[in-house]
């Protein structure tokens, strides 16, 4: 197991900044999920570490040690295909034990090997089978099996779930946290899906177009975002996003914008830094945006489009003045579509974003 | 139902008619003059049952020919098949004119055989050869390629596998870009070097384009006539007299159509049995790398 270092990475194709100066540090034994949308860098980003592609500029280190120069054999470092990558031509068995058959291991300890990560793995039966008489899920199996069985000092993963059925999915997601349990092996998973990042990961890294947007514990990352791309990227049903101009008079900030009219939200509560853009963006999660009484404190009334009812809490789809707005609300409210509801946002739980550079000035649960 | 039936042979009839006359026809017809004392010009057919099978037996010309195609087509396959491989892996790099370097090597093949058996006979020339010229230069000296018995098989394969190379180069070369580059990645990142991953990753997955080309290489083999018919015409001494060409001469010299017939039908019964042998190969391959 080991460190991972990764000192201001970046990979150009042409004019194409795939990776843009990346800095990030994984320690020992952590889980670290590599999320963003696809083609934000997170696939390349991976393939740097992995020695498969080679970088433009900046250092890799593994325990303070630089990397970046070895081939990819020399790293220990394991990777997962999204794939699978099984040798077709190969059984289970000699897919396993492929890089301790390179390595000259003798047979009986490869034997043992394969034995004791095909019971961890539940694929015992499956050893003398061919990939193509596998399931999606116990190729899969077979992939992490392969990974973990030279014990390298790094996994990599590749959006290793995303051609599992759903249900497949859930399940392998527990299991790969169950492995990273038993074995602590540094880990990067590289996925799109946000869900799968926050319950995954020990911590997220967020990419958007070849940077990185914002490192933290998941939490973190929900409830303080650092700029309007993780905290609309974060969160299912995504962060409502208005756009306003900005006052401050006193202790008391004033958002002024022509579709929702004004609010007034204590300085005290939302603590800006430094000086105040004029244009700004208001972040309220769905969560956070409730239904009151039309007189209540910065209150606006809208219409309700559309209810989705999950059961324990509905989902309201919002319109005002051309601007959709999203609510969540528990199931005891009785509403329906067509109606006028009135919401205000909960004052602790709003985020404010400079416009133009999209990062965040105010606001924010700590 | 039967509108249907009759709709779908009407589709059919062309490729059928082609094949029923080019193909069926002349092969039941084959197995019929086998059957008969056939000349060509004059004289009675007369049937002879196995007669025309039993003087194949006792003639030692047409066991020398088939000794000859048989060489020729171990001489020729598995050499070409292996040089075909190495360059089809050293081409699929992305190196610069590697586009140029594949349209050179496939070139031979779309040339005229008759074409090349021109030049050829003039490279091989014993004196003024480009060979023997290039050889000279080494200070060696070198035989008299197509005079000499002991080197004009040899000569043919050679150009022969020139010849051929560009295409299996293609099919090789198709078979490799099939093969998933996250297969190499991972045998990379497991340790194995540039040596190791050919060796267990491309020489396996390959194995159904080897036999594909060696079962098309071995038929085109045994086959072979343009080549011995322009520049050796069996000689010397029947060093390149081989089965195609043997049949030629009993068909269309001796006018022997009967005889010539039994011989086709031999030949025939070998290419078959190598077919089926490798054909039964390939099935195993191809449903291991299936799915």
């Amino acid at each position: 197991m080991a460190t991972i270092q990764l000192k201001g990475l970046c990979k150009h194709f042409g004019a194409v900044r795939a990776v843009d100066d990346i800095s990030l540090e994984v320690a020992d034994g952590e889980f670290m999920a590599l999320v963003g949308p696809s083609g934000c860098g997170k696939t390349t980003l991976l393939r740097l570490i992995a020695g498969l592609t080679e970088l433009t500029s900046g250092e890799i280190l593994m325990d303070s040690r630089p990397i970046t120069h070895l081939p990819p054999g020399q790293r220990n470092l394991a990777m997962v295909f999204q794939n699978y990558a099984l040798f077709p031509h190969m059984t289970v068995e000699r897919n396993l034990s492929f890089g301790l058959r390179l390595k000259r291991v003798a047979a009986r300890e490869r034997q043992r090997r394969v034995k004791e990560i095909a019971a961890l793995l539940r694929i015992e039966g499956l050893l003398s089978r061919f990939p193509r008489e596998l399931s999606g899920g116990q190729r899969q199996r077979v992939a992490l099996g392969r990974a973990l069985m030279r014990q390298p000092r790094g996994f990599l993963l590749d959006e290793p779930l995303s051609n599992l059925d759903p249900a497949l999915r859930v399940e392998m997601r527990a299991e790969i946290m169950r492995l990273h349990e038993r074995y602590p092996v540094t880990t990067i998973y590289v996925t799109h899906d946000q869900v799968e990042a926050m319950t995954m990961g020990q911590r997220l890294a967020v990419l958007n177009e070849g940077r990185l947007m914002q490192v933290g514990k998941p939490l973190e990352l929900y409830e303080r975002p650092d700029n309007i791309f993780t905290a609309s990227f974060i969160g299912s049903p995504s962060m409502n996003l208005l756009d306003f101009e900005l006052s401050r008079t006193g202790d008391e900030l004033t958002l002024r914008s022509e579709s929702v009219g004004e609010l007034r939200l204590p300085a005290t509560v939302l603590d800006p830094q430094g000086q105040l853009p004029v244009r700004v963006v208001l972040g309220v999660r769905p969560e956070h945006l409730h239904p009151v009484a039309a007189d209540s404190p910065n209150a606006f009334a809208c219409e309700l489009v559309l209810v989705e009812q999950l059961g324990r809490e509905q989902f309201l789809h919002l319109q005002r003045q051309g601007v959709s707005l999203r609510c969540v609300v528990s199931n005891d409210s009785r509403v329906t579509a067509g109606q006028v509801v009135w919401v205000a946002p909960d004052p602790h739980r709003c985020h404010l974003f400079d416009a133009a550079s999209g990062i965040r000035i105010a606001g924010g649960a700590r | 139902m039967r509108g249907q039936r009759v709709c779908g042979f009407a589709l059919a009839s062309p490729a059928l008619a082609h094949l029923g006359v080019f193909a069926i026809w002349p092969l039941l017809f084959v197995i019929y003059m086998s059957l008969f004392r056939w000349p060509l010009l004059g004289g009675r057919q007369a049937f002879v049952g196995s007669g025309n099978f039993s003087l194949l037996l006792q003639d030692g010309a047409f066991f020398n020919a088939l000794k000859n195609s048989a060489l020729f087509t171990l001489g020729t396959v598995p050499v070409s098949l292996l040089l075909a491989l190495v360059l089809a892996s050293l081409l699929v790099q992305p190196i610069r004119g590697s586009g140029l370097l594949r349209t050179l090597y496939f070139l031979p093949v779309v040339t005229s055989t008759v074409a090349v058996a021109m030049v050829f006979s003039w490279v091989y020339h014993p004196e003024f050869g480009l060979l023997n010229y290039s050889l000279k230069l080494m200070g060696i000296d070198g035989p008299n390629w197509l005079g000499d018995p002991r080197f004009a098989l040899v000569a043919l394969m050679l150009m022969s596998i020139w010849k051929g190379l560009g295409y299996q180069v293609v099919i090789y070369l198709a078979g490799l870009s099939a093969i998933p580059a996250e297969l190499y990645e991972v045998a990379a990142l497991e340790g194995a070097n540039a040596w190791q991953r050919f060796w267990q990753v491309t020489v396996p997955l390959l194995k159904p384009t080897t036999v594909f080309l060696g079962v098309t290489g071995v038929i085109g083999s045994f086959q072979v006539f343009t080549a011995v018919y322009t520049m050796t015409a069996g000689g010397p001494l029947r060093s390149t007299d081989v089965v195609v060409y043997h049949i030629f001469q009993s068909a269309f010299e001796r006018f022997h159509l009967g005889y010539a017939s039994a011989q086709a039908l031999v030949l025939f019964a070998i290419i078959l049995a190598a077919t089926l042998l490798q054909v039964r190969l390939l099935r195993k391959e191809v449903a291991q790398l299936a799915g």
